[in-house]
């Protein structure tokens, strides 16, 4: 985006405190191109963005054509080459079509243009035949002068014999730098964006083109292209966001009937998260992906799920559990019924009785009397001691053994799990896995080892057997709603993507529009406010071409956005308000479109201090060439004109009005050699071409004796011709009727008696007129000139005839 | 150069100088080229007329041309080429005359219209 330009948006949008920040950042991303938008909207902050536009100081120096050199180019064969004069002025290039004229227009056009879109939409014809037959070697030169810089400015193209229209650099040269392009120089811009040349056949075609192009066309003249451009990727990047949701709500409703058609937990709960008005994605996203967590504990997956990989008691730990019991209880048999308190206690009274011992010496036993007391005694009771108190231990370790295999062998006792009751529900049959397992818990009540043991193992084999078929019949079930969930799942992955790329999508939609709207504003104020005084312009230009067209140019307005965008042209014909461009001529039109774009080719901003308009009267009636030619004038005030034109009705025009303007006239012969002269007024230049005869050395004699007489008469037929016009418009008359009165005259006689006496049928009086009125040198240049046309000429009245004609065709043309 | 009385010049030597004068460029003929053919291709085209005719009318060549064209047409077996003739001598004669804001005819126009004359000169 070019600084001006940018400025005026910070500007505004720095004014502008209700916009929100994420819009007023993607309204600077778009302004600085389509990267620098995705990395706003991917929330990156964008790269500055190189200044493409850092333009060379000279940019905006004004440029001034001094050549345009042609050689192996469309009709131009061996180097050719166009001088104009430099500075302000109308120059006109006057040719038949066919002369090559319209090349050095066009070779300017391309020089400076370069590969622009231009020159691709042209036909294949014309980039194939872009290359003059008649010779291989092809380059354009231009010359310019240019206010502050030293010397010309060369601005050169040059083709390999075999390259094609694109394959050629376009190099400038200018005296004291180094070789360049048009870009360094600054020009690539500037060229489209005042666009120098205006060929009226397109500048008509624009017009038929559609209110769109027009307007694009128009505004492109603003320099608003960029941000036009940031608009539109606004819009693009709305769009296929928009379009992502799109995608994903068409794609909804074939996804929610498959869904409710599937009898899952999954697939309602996907029904429940996707038909709130704003999708829950991430609870489908778990269905899809189906973690466990996902699962709710009362769904029927979770049950089919616990279900599968319910845990029957475990037949070995049930067994160690039954030989624990088992060993316990003939540990406790061996006892023999031992009461390991009783041993205790008789080990504690012998203790006792030791002590006694101790304290007391030997004697008789206190207790029974029989016994006695002694060392020996001592000795044996110490041992019965030991044994007793040993013996006790084994019962405790007994009892304790018998407690810990109970408690171990009842802990495999587990009550019915409650997943059991839940799988009922979802119709699997349960009753006799749930009657075995009830049977296989009861059995914690019991307190007799042998029998525990017994129930362990008469009860196990059921709740087993019954566990495993249900699992079986869980896993199947499983797998059963497996397959028919797993393709849906896959589905509804794909979707979910995109679902949630529309998602994210949707976030930035809002700031997105926002963004695409303010810019579209701006563009509207600053179109109008630049467009403004181009419109004055315009009118002024058309006012000046209209003449006597009854249509009048009343306002020029871009509005609508869009593609509503449009250019209105608010014409009255005839005083009647609102006419449409259909009531306007050909003619007319190509006019207007000259009228619209004459203001942009000659901008004060542009660095290009020429305009070419090529083959502008075409079609025109010869009242709006007049009209043109003072529009030329106008124009050729401040500017370099260059207009090419096929036939004369300009330099007429010109010539009649008194305004000033260089002529160069172009002639084509075989092989393409194109040669250019600077013309004059048609008196001068058939003087001048009889003189050039008649003085020549490289024409036959014979030939001159033939050819010499016509340009005599031709100056003597101008200058009739040019004495009748003038007379005639100064009278009013207009130039139809004036054409057609020269038309009706048949031969030298009448046109002269019409430039003598404005009376066609005066011919007799011809020489006694010429005789008195100028002398007798007259008369006979007059009749030597009648018959010349068809008679050769002596070599000696050769340069005679000539000098007399002169003299008589310059008084003829003064006539009053 | 050879000098030679224009006056007896045959019609295909006329022609021949038309050719000329429109296929080599010098800076003397630059822009007066196109008049100056067409001068001589009709001069040549006249002298042809005339050859065709003197033999057959009396007192022919003091007839406008455009009655010795007519003439022509009845007398030239060849109607077609009688035809080209005399639109032929139309075309160059515009050229041979000033007329408002018409440019002289091109290179390619002049050489059809040379051919035309040439192919009349020969069946004489």
């Amino acid at each position: 985006m070019d600084d001006v330009l940018e400025s005026i948006i910070l500007g505004r949008l720095d004014a502008d405190d209700k916009l929100a920040e994420r819009t007023r950042a993607l309204v600077i991303g778009a302004c600085h191109g389509a990267e620098a938008l995705d990395a706003t909207l991917e929330g990156k902050a964008p790269k500055p963005s190189k200044k493409a536009d850092a333009k060379a100081p000279s940019a905006r120096n004004p440029a001034y054509i001094q050549s345009i050199e042609v050689q192996g180019f469309r009709g131009v064969g061996p180097p050719a080459s166009l001088p104009i004069t430099t500075g302000p002025g109308l120059t006109l290039v006057v040719g038949r079509n066919g002369s090559g004229k319209s090349s050095f227009a066009e070779a300017l056009e391309l020089l400076l243009t370069g590969d622009n879109s231009r020159w691709s939409t042209r036909s294949a014809i014309w980039k194939e035949g872009w290359r003059n037959l008649h010779q291989s070697d092809a380059r354009i030169d231009a010359e310019f002068v240019v206010e502050g810089a030293k010397g010309t400015t060369v601005v050169s193209r040059e083709w390999m014999p075999d390259a094609k229209l694109e394959e050629a650099d376009t190099v400038v040269s200018a005296q004291g730098s180094k070789k360049s392009d048009l870009e360094t120089m600054g020009w690539a811009g500037a060229v489209e964006m005042y666009r120098p040349f205006l060929s009226y056949s397109e500048l008509g075609s624009m017009l038929d083109a559609g209110p769109s192009a027009l307007y694009d066309a128009l505004s492109a003249i603003l320099g608003l292209e960029d941000l036009i451009e940031a608009e539109a990727r606004l819009k693009e990047a709305s769009k296929q966001r928009k379009k992502l949701s799109d995608e994903a709500k068409l794609a909804l409703p074939p996804i929610l009937e498959r869904l409710a058609t599937v009898e899952d937990d999954r697939a309602s709960m996907c029904i429940e998260a996707l038909s709130a008005k704003t999708w829950d994605l991430d609870a489908v996203e778990k269905a899809v992906i189906g973690t466990e967590e996902a699962d709710r504990e009362e769904s029927q997956l979770a049950v089919l799920r616990q279900l599968a990989v319910l845990e029957a008691p475990d037949a070995d730990e049930v067994k160690t559990a039954v030989d624990g019991l088992q060993a316990a209880a003939s540990a406790l048999r061996e006892m023999g019924g031992t009461e390991a308190a009783k041993a205790r206690q008789t080990a504690e009274l012998l203790g006792a009785a030791l002590t006694f011992h101790e304290r007391h010496g030997d004697q008789d036993c206190p207790v029974c009397g029989q016994g006695a007391l002694n060392t020996e005694w001592r000795t044996a009771t110490e041992e019965e001691i030991g044994r007793l108190r040993q013996q006790a231990e084994q019962v405790d370790l007994a009892h304790r053994l018998m407690e810990e295999s109970m408690k171990s062998a009842r802990a495999n006792l587990l009550p019915v799990p409650a997943v059991l009751s839940s799988a009922s529900e979802i119709g699997l049959e349960v009753e006799g896995v749930i009657g075995a397992w009830k049977a296989w818990s009861a059995g914690a009540s019991i307190e007799e080892s042998e029998a525990l043991a017994r129930h362990l193992l008469a009860s196990l084999p059921s709740v087993v057997e019954g566990v495993e078929k249900l699992k079986a019949m869980a896993s199947r079930e499983l797998q059963r709603r497996e397959d028919i969930w797993r393709p849906i799942a896959t589905d509804l992955a794909g979707w979910l993507d995109t679902a949630k790329r529309a998602r994210s999508g949707e976030d930035v939609l809002k700031d997105l529009s926002a963004a695409e709207k303010w810019i579209r504003a701006a563009s509207n104020d600053i179109r109008n406010e630049r467009f403004a005084p181009i419109a004055d312009q315009a009118q002024g230009v058309w006012d000046m071409l209209r003449m006597q067209s009854s249509v009048q140019l009343k306002k020029i307005v871009l509005t609508g956005a869009g593609s509503a965008r449009k250019v209105v042209l608010d014409v009255s014909v005839d005083g009647m308000e609102g006419a449409a461009l259909g009531v306007m001529s050909q003619g007319e039109l190509n006019s207007l479109a000259l009228s619209l774009f004459m203001p942009r080719a000659t901008l004060p901003e542009s660095p290009f201090r020429f305009v070419v308009i090529d083959d502008p009267v075409q079609s025109m009636d010869p009242a709006r060439v007049d009209g043109l030619a003072r529009m030329l004038e106008e124009t050729a005030q401040a500017r370099q004109v260059i207009v090419f034109t096929h036939d004369e009705r300009l330099a007429r025009s010109c010539r009649l009005l008194g305004i000033d303007a260089k002529i160069v006239e172009v002639t084509r012969r075989p092989d393409s050699v194109v040669e250019l002269r600077s013309g004059q007024d048609p008196v001068s230049r058939y003087c001048n071409d009889a003189w050039a005869v008649a003085k020549s050395e490289d024409l036959d004699p014979a030939v001159k004796a033939r050819i010499v007489g016509v340009f005599c008469r031709l100056a003597m037929e101008a200058a009739c011709t040019e004495a009748v016009t003038r007379r005639r418009l100064a009278n009013g008359e207009d130039y139809e009727s004036i054409e057609a009165l020269l038309d009706s005259v048949k031969g030298l006689a009448e046109l002269m008696a019409l430039a003598l006496f404005d009376d066609i049928a005066r011919t007799k009086d011809l020489t006694v007129r010429l005789d008195r009125g100028i002398g007798k040198w007259a008369v006979a240049a007059y009749r030597r000139v009648q018959e010349a046309a068809h008679k050769p000429v002596s070599q000696e009245a050769l340069l005679t005839l000539v000098k007399e004609s002169e003299r008589l065709a310059r008084g003829l043309v003064q006539l009053p | 150069m050879e000098m030679s009385r224009s006056s007896e010049m045959t019609p295909a030597e006329i022609l021949e100088r038309a050719t000329d004068l429109l296929n080599h460029p010098t800076a003397e003929t630059a822009g007066l080229w196109p008049r100056a053919t067409a001068v001589l291709a009709r001069q040549a085209l006249e002298v042809g007329l005339h050859e065709a005719l003197s033999g057959k009318i009396l007192g022919i060549q003091n007839a406008p041309v455009r009655v010795q064209l007519l003439c022509l047409q009845s007398y030239l077996e060849d109607a077609e080429t009688a035809h080209e003739v005399s639109l032929a001598w139309w075309a160059l004669s515009r050229a041979c005359h000033h007329l408002s804001y018409e440019l002289p005819p091109t290179a390619p126009e002049l050489e059809g219209l040379i051919d035309v004359v040439r192919r009349f000169v020969r069946t004489l």
